[in-house]
């Protein structure tokens, strides 16, 4: 009898743990790893927007100059970064530590731009022709960051590079890809209707 | 493994190719838009997006000068045409003023994020896309 309480209570940690590890491995990073990888293509395909968006933010000077360049570099290339690093399923202890960090300022950012009234175009996942919903992007760069807080409580390996899931950064970083092909698929067929209709 | 990196490789490709095509046929199309607008131009122009409440116009207008020298300038500016006529005025020959109050043109131009301007070549397209900012 005791045996089996003993048992019981085995099978409900291991239970709980296949849960954490689950949601760890496999819906955490994916949902990261799209989203990075779809945020970098977007930014990459539209780059001058990209560079306005950052000198709207007035965060490095109101100027276009080498500074916006640096920073939009900067930013690409951690995007970039953590898009590999999640599909790959490596470093994930890192790469949540970085992602939350980079969500929040995204948040506070939004926050601030809110806060001064100033409508602003984030290019966040391709081109836009209209002005971004500040409240919308402050509420899901918040619950982003949240989730890369959970992500930080679920993962205690912060070096591992052992098993890099190969496969799931083709499928990862392909849907990303499709996704903006489509964005400028869209973008196509409403200039065709506006040339139609001239 | 090898297969996957191969096919992913002919993906990544024909999405680089995919991409480039649809952009030649974006601008094309905005090509067409800008010669169906009703508006007279000469090939290489400089249409230039002004607000209304803008007075550094002739800031701007140097700023283009500057940059790409004495083509056309035509100044799309979104304003009542009385507005319009009064800057006209102020402006020397070369310098066409538009009156655009609805911003109808300025959006089908994507001219929006004023003041900002857009270049064209020999065949009206469009080569140069960009934003002013404070060129004091």
């Amino acid at each position: 009898m005791l045996l089996s309480s003993q048992d019981n209570c085995d099978w409900t940690e291991v239970e709980a743990l296949t849960w954490k590890v689950g949601v760890a491995i496999l819906i955490l990073p994916g949902i990261f790893s799209l989203l990075f990888f779809s945020s970098f293509m977007a930014k990459l395909l539209s780059f001058r927007p990209f560079l306005y968006a950052i000198v709207d933010f007035n965060v490095i000077g109101k100027q276009l100059n080498w500074k916006t360049y640096l920073a939009s570099i900067a930013v690409l290339g951690l995007e970039l970064l953590l898009g590999v690093t999640f599909s790959l399923n490596i470093l994930l202890g890192i790469s949540y530590i970085a992602a939350f960090l980079l969500l929040a300022c995204f948040s506070l950012l939004f926050l601030r731009q809110q806060l001064s009234k100033k409508p602003i175009k984030c290019s966040c996942f391709g081109r836009s022709d209209k002005f971004t919903n500040q409240k919308l992007a402050i509420v899901r760069n918040t619950i982003l960051a949240l989730l890369a807080l959970l992500g930080i409580s679920l993962q205690p390996s912060y070096i591992s590079i052992e098993h890099p899931h190969v496969t799931m950064f083709l499928i990862y970083s392909s849907i990303a890809y499709l996704y903006q092909l489509y964005v400028e698929w869209t973008y196509m067929n409403k200039l065709k209707k506006e040339a139609v209709a001239l | 493994m090898t297969l996957g990196i191969v096919i992913w490789l002919i993906f990544m490709t024909a999405f680089t190719v995919s991409v480039r095509i649809i952009r030649i046929r974006q601008q094309r199309l905005k090509s067409v838009i800008l010669q169906e607008m009703g508006i007279s131009l000469s090939p290489v122009t400089a249409l230039l997006g002004i607000g209304l409440e803008d007075r550094a116009y002739m800031r701007h207008i140097e700023h283009i000068r500057r940059k790409y020298g004495e083509i056309p300038i035509l100044v799309l500016l979104q304003a009542p045409a009385w507005k319009a006529d009064l800057m006209q005025r102020k402006l020397p020959a070369g310098i066409q003023v538009i009156a655009d109050e609805d911003a109808e043109r300025l959006r089908k131009l994507e001219l929006m994020d004023l003041p900002s301007y857009l270049i064209t070549d020999q065949k009206y397209r469009i080569r140069e896309h960009s934003r002013i900012f404070d060129v004091a």
